[in-house]
Order: C-alpha cells, then structure tokens, then sequence
C-alpha cells in the first residue's frame, strides 16, 4: 500500500522548501501527496474588529474590507495549490489539493485522520521562544497531538 | 494511536502550554478588571497626598481606572469613556449636570460632522473616484506608482479619517498587486505598495483634524481645559512641513528598503485606466458632494474663527440631507457611534482632572523632578506618546496624556498648542506594528508585509518621525510664534 503524505499550509505559514520536501519525498517513496491550504480566518477577523473598536469606523466599510482580505486570502491559497499542482505533475508525482477554513491545529489533526496521514510536513512562522511559550503556538500543540510522523520548516 | 484510531470532527483542541500560562491568558480578561478596581479602591483610600485635593484624588483614582481599561482594552474604549463620565458625577468631582454637558463639547459634533461627511464620501463612490483620478496621473515606472500610491491616501487623509482611507483604498492596491502578478510576501515591490499605503494614511492623517479625530479630540480638551483654541488653518501651517517632510522620508525609505523587482508597471496603469474608465465620470450626487465638501472646507479655514468649526461640519451635513445626497440608513452604516461615546467621555475627564488640580499635581510630582528644559519635556511627552501608540488606539493615547501634558505645559510655562501638538502628532505616527494603527493593520492584512521587516523599517521609521517632529519645533515653530 501506498504511503501518504500530507502537506498543510495556510495563509500565514508557508515555506517553499517545505513544498519542495514534500514533492520530491514524495516521488523518492512512490508515495501519494495531498495538499491542504488552511485559510486563517482570525487576521480577517482581528482587522474588522480593530476597525470597528479602535478605529470607530462604520460596520458597512468594516464589512466589506473584511470581504475583500477574505477573497484576498481565498486567492491566495488557490494560486499556491496550482502552483503545486504543476509541480507535482512536472515531477510526476500523485497530489491531490484542498481548500480548508478553521483552526490550523484542529484541520491538520483532523486532515491527517481523514487521509490516514503517515507524515505531515508542515511551515511554521519564525517567533521567538519567548513568544511560543507566552502566546502559544498551533505547531506546537500539532507535535504533541499528531499520531504520526511531523516534519516543520521554518518560513523564510 | 494509530491514525485510523485517532477521531475526528470532536473540535477539541489541546492547549499544550504551562498550566499557569493558560490559566493567565484564560483569565487575563478578568484579572484586568480586577486590577483595575483594585488600583481605583487603593488611590481613593490612601491618604491624600500634600498638595492635592480629596476630589482631585479622586479624579485621579477614576483616571487610573480609565488609564487601566484603555490600555488593555478589557472594555471597549467607549464603554471606558463612559465608565469615566458616570463616575465623575457620582464620586462628586463634577455636578452631574456639568459633566454629562461636556458631553455636547464642540470637539464632538466636530468629529460626529467630520465622520458624516466622509461616509458620504464613501458611500457615494466619491472617495474611490478621487483615488483612481489621482493614482492615474502617476504610474509609469515603478517609483511613480509607488509615489502615488503614498501620495494619493496622503491626501485623501486630508479631507477623510486615515483609516476609512486605508480601507477604501486597500482593494485599488490590491488590484493594482495582482495585475503586476505580485506574489505576497515574495515580491519586495508587493511590499512596498502595501507599506506606502499604511504610510501615507498614516503620514496624511496629522495634517488636519479630518485625516485623525484625535487631532480633534486633543484640541477638545485644550478648549474645555485651558479655553485656548488651534484653528483649522492653524493647525494645518502649523503641521503640514512635519507631513511633506514625512512623505519624503517614506518615499526614499521605500526606495531605499524595497529596491523595486519590477521593470515595468505598464499593466497595472492600464488596470487604473480601465477601473477609472468603468466607473465612468462623476455623477451629479459625487459632484456635489465635492463641492460641498470644498466650501466646508474653505468655511473651516477662513470662517473657523468666526462660527464654531462645529456648527459649520454640521451645516454641512444638513446640506448632504437637502440634496438628498445621503440617507439616514447610510449613516447607521458608515458612522460608529461608539466615538461620541469615546470622546465625549474622554474630554469631560480630562476636564475633571484639570479642575480638580489633578493633573497639575501629577506634572509637579513626575515630570518636574527629572529636568527643567522644556525642549527635553516636549521630547519626552512625544517620545512617550510615540511608544504608547505602537501598542494601543491612539485616540486613546491623546486621552490619557493631554490631561497631563497640560498640567506640564502650566507647570514649565510651555505654551498650551506646543503641548497639544507634541501629543496628538507622534500618536498618529506610529509605523512598526499591525497594532499601531488601523492603517497598518488594513495593510498588513493583505498579506504582502512580511512582520519582521514591518518592524524593523517601523522603528527607524518611528524614531526619524520623533527627529523631523522636534525639528520643526525649534526651527520652523518658531518662524509661526510658537515659541518653546
């Protein structure tokens, strides 16, 4: 039976060399890839509600920069999937993509049990220690909670 | 476990921090408001300090309080203001019938006017109109672009608050990046378009009371504190060299940390042709609207002394009503009612605090004792309302230090104006974080700004502005009699 790799990316943790890593394990280990782009709904979120609050702006204008960021993000994410998509298929690897909204740490537990997931490789943000420990970190809380193998790269 | 037996879909997520860190953030809310009364219990029931006043104890127990909330946003900033409002009356600073008229101050209807106006703006699709005419004469080669796409928000936040600014322009921008094929975070010259945008919001919104209500707050204390007044006009000579200096830095800053990784930007001109095409020429409503925003504009200048700039944004506002240019509904959309709230609040405890002798009693037991240069008090007032912007909303910031910077101003002989613009200008120039301001925070959304890079070009950034700002004050304030 075919291993399968996962690769989840969202809109603030994305690493090319994680990418990379994926494809070509997964072409060394004839393995299959399936790609989930989580968007992260929280930054959307935190604007409108700093509009809303601090910068004591109206809920229509609020509204419609949030629309504007979310089909920013939505867009995003979609072009990266082609992008890796073209990839897989120039290197002649199996990839199948997915657009997922939510919590990173909950999809990626969520994806990995979905696909049966033997690894999942994944980008993390470049923070400090300090800043892990006092705000938390999702990859983190993944390492602990994933029932398999974790790969993290470093954003550059 | 193996993956098969791991269970999904229960939304359990576990939080694998230390267990009094958890607690802390969990409870973080509650321990703020906690705090914050226990701070305002413990100033009211020590013993009153020589030189201060039972009531002006009291009226610093209820700024500590403010103080307290502001920073942390444990409460909206509105409910705060209004906190302060009940509790002057009913700790007795104020009659309650003095307190709440404060409620009525000028500054208020000013800014109630001024936010009015600009929803009609908005919502007419005069503010996008004016942005595409504008963005259309630069363009050409990728500096050009970039100059209008800090110039023209710069403007805007002339007429308009920085913010609604930032948010009108933010899908032009993101066009404009997309028709370039610029990858966020990739391309440094993605970067730089979204950094010129927060920027000349930013830079634009001190120019004049419109671009940030707290210009307008600031001046709303100082009247109801001191009676002294800063005229539109006033403050505009008095602002406007710090604002095309600041401009200039941006720009070559921007040139010089983003060198552009584009050759041609002759896609993205031709989008702005084709979007200025499809919106086609103003209509007769966005026409008028302009025409009344010239003449309020003009009135504010040369009539601002002789009505109230209150009554004229008022007017004004009437007249978008006799022409049928807005409807009511359009307000409850644009406006956020919260401000008058958040200012009416704030300008009656800055006046509790000046009466009650409060403030000056802070300035004579802090500030006075560190120097006696009152360059080095205007520096430091700026400096620290510089940080403070960094972290929190600064009209919260001009609420909590015009109180105490006019006590200073008493105390060092320093002229009133000086100190209103020391406060409310550096807390409209806050550049190295998303939080610093709503500007950044629309154009760090897009996802283009990389974080670390935001900050480190933020402080320099923040530091140069603190340099032009004390600058003007001891070498063009002087040539406009504000001497310090």
């Amino acid at each position: 039976m075919k291993k399968k790799f996962l690769l989840a990316l969202s809109t603030t943790k994305y690493s090319k060399e994680a990418i990379d890593y994926a494809i070509d394990l997964t072409k060394q280990k004839e393995a299959e890839l399936k790609v989930v782009f989580i968007l992260d709904s929280d930054v959307p979120g935190s604007v409108f509600e700093k509009l809303t609050d601090i910068g004591f702006i109206g809920d229509r204008p609020s509204m419609d920069l949030q629309e504007a960021i979310s089909n920013e993000y939505v867009d995003q994410a979609k072009q990266v999937l082609v992008e890796i998509k073209d990839q897989s298929k120039d290197m002649g690897v199996e990839c199948e993509t997915f657009l997922e909204e939510g919590d990173f740490g909950s999809k990626c537990l969520e994806s990995i049990a979905r696909f049966s997931a033997d690894m999942i490789i994944l980008a993390r943000s470049r923070r400090s220690f300090f800043s892990r420990m006092f705000f938390g970190s999702a990859v983190d809380s993944l390492l602990r909670q994933a029932p398999c193998e974790i790969k993290i790269f470093e954003e550059e | 476990m193996s993956p098969q037996d791991f269970k999904v879909g229960q939304g359990v997520t576990v939080d694998t921090r230390p267990i009094p860190l958890v607690l802390l953030t969990k409870s973080y809310r509650s321990i703020t408001l906690i705090a914050a009364v226990v701070i305002f219990l413990l100033i009211i029931n020590l013993p009153t300090p020589e030189g201060l006043t039972f009531t002006g104890q009291k009226a610093l127990a209820t700024f500590a309080l403010c103080l307290v909330l502001w920073i942390t946003r444990a409460l909206p900033l509105a409910v705060t203001s209004l906190l302060a409002l009940v509790l002057i009356p009913m700790l007795g600073i104020l009659d309650s019938t003095e307190a709440f008229s404060l409620f009525g101050n000028q500054a208020v209807f000013f800014i109630l006017g001024a936010f009015i106006l600009a929803a009609a703006m908005m919502k007419s699709g005069l503010s996008s109109h004016m942005a595409l005419i504008f963005l259309r004469r630069f363009g050409g080669s990728p500096g050009r672009l970039l100059a209008g796409v800090l110039l023209v928000p710069a403007f805007l936040s002339f007429l308009m608050p920085e913010h609604a600014v930032a948010a009108m322009m933010f899908p032009i921008v993101l066009e404009v990046a997309h028709g370039l094929d610029l990858k966020p975070q990739k391309t440094i010259y993605g970067q730089a378009l979204f950094h010129s945008l927060a920027w000349g919001a930013a830079i634009g919104g001190v120019a004049t009371y419109l671009g940030g209500a707290r210009n307008a707050l600031a001046v709303g204390i100082l009247k109801q504190s001191t009676g002294e007044f800063i005229g539109f006009f006033e403050w505009m000579i008095a602002v406007l060299p710090t604002v095309l200096v600041m401009l200039g830095v941006a720009y070559l800053a921007l040139r010089r940390f983003f060198p552009s990784d584009v050759v041609s930007v002759e896609k993205a001109v031709k989008l702005i042709e084709e979007k200025n095409k499809s919106l086609g020429k103003m209509n007769a409503e966005q026409r008028l609207i302009g025409i009344i925003m010239v003449f309020t504009v003009i009135a504010w200048i040369f009539l601002g002394s002789r009505f109230e700039l209150a009554s004229i944004a008022i007017v004004a506002v009437v007249a978008l009503f006799v022409f049928q240019l807005i409807k009511w509904k359009d307000l409850e959309e644009y406006v956020n009612w919260g401000i008058i709230l958040m200012y009416g609040g704030a300008i009656a405890l800055g006046f509790a605090l000046e009466k009650s002798g409060a403030s000056s009693w802070i300035a004579e037991t802090t500030v006075t004792k560190w120097t006696d240069s009152p360059f080095l008090i205007v520096a430091l007032i700026a400096l620290v309302s510089l940080l403070l912007t960094e972290g929190m909303s600064n009209a919260a910031v001009v609420a909590m230090l015009m109180p105490v910077g006019l006590g200073i101003a008493r105390q060092y002989g320093i002229d009133f104006k000086i100190m209103v613009f020391a406060i409310s200008v550096p807390a409209g120039l806050g550049f190295a974080f998303p939080i610093a301001s709503p500007p950044n925070a629309i154009a760090y959304s897009s996802g283009f700004i990389k974080p670390r890079k935001m900050f480190t070009i933020g402080i320099m950034m923040d530091f140069v502005a603190l340099l032009v700002f004390l600058l003007m004050t001891q070498i063009y304030w002087p040539l406009i009699n504000l001497d310090l």
